[in-house]
């Protein structure tokens, strides 16, 4: 019955119904939001890359052929535009941009109280997608398959070599 | 590894209490609401039809002008200005014709040469058979090594093709000094973490070489808001115009680094007006060393019936040291708290406290910056934890009204702000005349 009204609901963004695709992703603000928090670290950029998002979602939403899986889709696109952000982001840092209090020791208390952080950085992105996926928001190996659109064994093998590249990197440091 | 799964627990309820922020649905409707029905399909492809149509037509027209490129510069049209143009045309500069190859099939030629007292401008094109050339790794610090020096690459740009096996560069190099003939060229390529080193030699024909056709000290000092702004001189040559200057000297900067009232400028936008018309701004910079700080300006170059020549000082703007404390009157008795902060006034608009957090609202010009900001409450030093409800309001006049909100963790009776830095910049439309003779 539930699966029915959502199929009708997502029918209804389908015809362009900016509204009720709004309540759609609002009524799971916050997967999507903590999703795109922890790629990409920031309440402002989080933002932004969710109105990236909601775009690519009503340009193309006519090609979802399965409309139950309208979420892992959504999800989906909300992943590359946080990759497509970061990736312009590591190569322009405008000035223009900087926000209040955002002088370099700024910076260093944020760091101090994310230590994990550090090590994140040492690990190659491959990994840091799939193990905050899987620990930060508790999904389980398919779904994290589905949304970055890789095979179920590349993800399990990634968590298992992600894991231990991070364990090594914290015990290299706590020595 | 249990260890690290503790860890990653731990962090987990920490992002399990990340709230959504209430702005997320206004910002949703709002993008949305923005965009219009459906828009693109049909339409995009006729502009693209269109686009097709006048590239032809452009193509078949300037058919002789095209033909004269291909003989030394094929490709690079779309990477020169209009004045590089006119000079390829009429053939100023030296074509070079060598390459280098890497193992793994990427390659370097050096097409072209053109030399001026200004900078020495290096055509070259990366090409990749493998079609991934733009994620080739070739590193932007390329020099040219010469007997008596070495002449690094001080900015570039390329086009890609749509093949994506070929970028046509053009390089902006330090002018080699006049008694350098032969040159190396030196870069280099990473692969898989290791670094590949690649040169190319070739000679320099200075008989191609362009020289400059104004050069001048000025030494004029402009006044802007507690320091002086002097242009110290121009050196302009027939592929670009260089405005040199100083913002402070070693002494100054000394002086100022001592007393802790350091200004950091970083908004310096100088407009050069020839014959009444500006000529565009290629870029610029700014270094502070033993020196002081110094900048540089380049422009286009300037027109050659060159009768009237004009500097205008548009805006300047720099970081500031304040280390100042300002009381907040938190009754509410409905009146708005204003700061005086080096002569820039922040409005305080509103000051609320929830369960945990203290709220600031200002409002200021939009092109101030509180950099460094901290809250003290009751005595306790609390550092800003993020801004929000970003709004900006245009007045009458033009100028554009900030308003926004601090959020602090933290609450408590006695607020104190403690400004330590702030950035702010302000408009002169200061004209200085350049003698042309």
């Amino acid at each position: 019955m539930e699966n029915d009204e959502f199929i009708q609901i997502v029918k209804q963004a389908k015809m362009g119904d900016k509204e009720v695709l709004i309540q759609l992703i609002m009524s799971r603000k916050q997967d999507y939001y903590r999703l795109a928090y922890i790629f990409m670290k920031n309440h402002d950029d989080a933002l932004d890359v969710m109105e990236d998002m909601i775009l690519k979602v009503y340009e193309n939403i006519k090609k979802l052929k399965d409309d139950t899986a309208f979420y892992s889709w959504s999800k989906t696109i909300l992943v590359n535009c946080c990759k497509n952000n970061l990736r312009k982001k590591s190569r322009v840092i405008l000035i223009r941009n900087i926000p209040e209090g955002s002088q370099e020791d700024v910076f260093h208390i944020k760091d101090e109280q994310l230590y994990i952080e550090k090590h994140w950085e040492k690990l190659n992105r491959k990994y840091q997608e799939v193990l905050k996926l899987r620990y930060y928001l508790d999904m389980d190996y398919e779904f994290i398959a589905a949304i970055l659109k890789i095979p179920l064994g590349t993800v399990k093998s990634r968590i298992h070599t992600g894991l231990l590249k991070l364990k090594q990197s914290m015990e290299v440091s706590n020595v | 590894m249990n260890n690290i799964e503790e860890i990653l627990k731990a962090k987990k309820s920490e992002i399990n209490q990340i709230e959504v922020p209430e702005e997320l649905e206004g910002r949703l409707h709002n993008v949305l609401n923005k965009k219009k029905q459906f828009p693109r399909g049909s339409r995009f492809k006729v502009y693209v039809a269109a686009m097709v149509m006048i590239f032809t037509m452009l193509l078949s027209f300037n058919y002789d002008v095209i033909a004269f490129y291909s003989k030394q510069l094929i490709g690079y049209d779309q990477v020169m200005n209009g004045s590089l143009k006119q000079l390829s045309e009429l053939g100023k500069g030296q074509a070079v014709g060598k390459s280098f190859t890497f193992d793994n099939g990427v390659s370097l030629a050096v097409d072209y040469v053109m030399l001026d007292e200004n900078q020495l401008l290096l055509f070259y094109t990366i090409t990749d058979p493998s079609g991934h050339v733009d994620e080739d790794d070739i590193s932007p610090f390329m020099s040219l090594k010469a007997f008596w020096g070495e002449y690094h690459q001080q900015n570039s740009h390329g086009k890609i093709d749509e093949e994506k096996t070929q970028i046509k560069y053009l390089g902006s190099f330090e002018p080699p000094k006049p008694f350098e003939k032969s040159l190396t060229l030196k870069f280099s390529i990473r692969q898989q973490g290791r670094e590949m080193l690649g040169e190319i030699s070739f000679s320099l024909n200075r008989n191609t070489s362009m020289g400059h056709t104004l050069k001048k000290v000025i030494s004029e000092k402009i006044e802007a808001d507690k320091t002086q702004i002097e242009i110290d001189s121009i050196l302009a040559s027939p592929t670009k115009t260089v405005i040199n200057g100083t913002i402070q000297n070693f002494f100054e900067l000394a002086k100022d680094q001592l007393s802790g009232e350091r200004i950091r400028p970083t908004d310096l936008t100088l407009k050069l007006i020839a014959n009444g018309e500006e000529v565009r701004n290629q870029g610029g910079g700014m270094s502070t060393d033993m020196k002081g700080i110094t900048f540089h300006s380049d422009y286009d170059p300037l027109p050659l019936d060159l009768k009237l020549l004009q500097l205008e000082l548009v805006r300047f703007g720099a970081d500031h040291d304040v280390n100042r404390k300002f009381k907040l009157i938190t009754t509410n008795d409905g009146k708005k708290q204003s700061l005086n902060i080096l002569g820039q006034i922040i409005e305080i608009s509103k000051i609320e406290t929830t369960q945990k957090e203290t709220h600031i609202t200002i409002s200021s010009d939009d092109r101030l910056i509180l950099s460094r900001v901290y809250l003290m409450i009751d005595g306790q030093k609390v550092s800003l934890e993020q801004t929000i409800m970003d709004k900006y309001d245009k007045l009458n006049d033009g100028t554009i009204i900030h308003t926004r909100t601090l959020r602090f963790l933290g609450t408590g009776d006695e607020l104190e702000l403690d400004v330590q830095r702030m950035t702010y910049s302000k408009d002169y439309n200061e004209v200085l005349e350049i003698p042309t003779d």
